[in-house]
């Protein structure tokens, strides 16, 4: 069998994170509702053999199932977006858009670390023609070395401005209120994220300023 | 349905809607339950209460299940900790480590039937021991 490359590795380990972190989420969804379908079915019992019904109880019951359901069927209109987002690999999208879709992803990872996603994107539209995964994994993989030196109550914030003077031109940042330290400058300078950030046609940089770290692409024109 | 059971359960999911609804279902059965969203807030629990068994779930913000379960490994040796997880059952490598740990590891969504069963043999497990 032919071994995959590091970087296919790296893509299909991306896709796995995701995919099982929806999942997971999934199964909680799945969860509630089996918990509270069989409190129906328990009060049902209960009232068959002589206990009064408590029709508020199973009213919210129902109320909170609508909930879940609503709940799961966004998880999988997640999960749905994303495993296509891998069909072409090379797209017209509008920027915030497709970021608003990946925050909504990396929530997850934020908030078991108790920290806050805070999206601040330019009301402009910014429409790109790039591969719409690779735009997703690199704003993960920013995203997870913010998380790995966020302490909770923290914010890493993503930014997404389009570039003064400069046509097309646009910017993100992902800000962290901490130095990324080693692990920070060895993604923006290892050869997965050179790579690609190549594929996205842009640039990458880290920018130090007042003990906080932000990592920003930058697409010109 | 009902019991009578004398067990003394402590439940731990950080999903309010869950866990807040086991716990009224377990209650119908008997059981005497108490719930918690938290895992800091159920140590807490476990130092001012003397539980028979605690079911916590894996994942949580801050202090997730396998945290829990170290800590009272070594406040509580005996107490059986069963674990719920909303993995898929993959024989995920970290899982397989608290495994060792924890008296049982069910897989969400779980049938009350089994986590009855579950506990039962936990604790029985505890008695006989």
């Amino acid at each position: 069998m032919a071994e995959r490359s590091p970087l296919l590795g790296e893509k299909l380990g991306f896709f796995g994170v995701v995919a099982a972190s929806l999942s997971h989420e999934l199964k909680n969804v799945l969860a509630t509702i089996n918990e509270l379908a069989g409190l129906i079915e328990d009060q049902s019992i209960a009232a068959e053999a002589g206990r009064p019904l408590r029709p508020e109880r199973l009213q919210k019951a129902c109320v909170n199932i609508n909930k879940q359901v609503l709940r799961g069927s966004t998880l999988v209109e997640r999960l749905n977006f994303f495993a296509h987002s891998v069909d072409k690999q090379v797209a017209d999208v509008e920027l915030g858009a497709l970021l608003t879709k990946i925050c909504d992803i990396c929530d997850r990872f934020a908030s078991l670390r108790q920290v806050t996603l805070a999206r601040k994107f330019t009301a402009q539209e910014l429409p790109r023609t790039l591969d719409p995964f690779a735009l997703q994994h690199v704003v993960y993989l920013a995203v997870r070395v913010a998380l790995n030196v966020a302490e909770a109550g923290q914010a890493v914030s993503l930014v997404l401005e389009p570039l003064e003077a400069q046509g097309r031109g646009c910017w993100l940042a992902v800000e962290s209120e901490n130095p990324l330290g080693e692990e920070g400058r060895s993604l923006v300078e290892g050869p997965l994220m050179q790579q690609l950030v190549s594929e996205l046609g842009a640039e990458i940089s880290l920018v130090s300023a007042q003990s906080k770290d932000s990592i920003v692409f930058t697409w010109v024109g | 349905m009902e019991e009578r059971a004398s067990m003394r359960i402590l439940l731990v999911d950080d999903e309010p809607e869950l866990v807040f609804t086991m716990q009224e279902r377990l209650e119908l059965r008997g059981f005497t339950v108490d719930a918690v969203t938290s895992g800091k807030e159920a140590l807490q629990r476990i130092d001012d209460n003397p539980y028979d068994v605690v079911v916590v779930d894996v994942k949580m913000p801050g202090m997730g299940g396998g945290e829990v379960l170290t800590s009272v490994r070594e406040s509580h040796p005996s107490l059986p900790v069963i674990l719920l997880t909303g993995h898929g059952g993959s024989g995920d490598e970290g899982e397989e480590h608290m495994l060792r740990a924890a008296c049982a590891f069910l897989y969400k969504p779980v049938k009350i039937e089994k986590l009855i069963e579950t506990m039962k043999g936990c604790v029985g497990e505890q008695s006989d021991g």
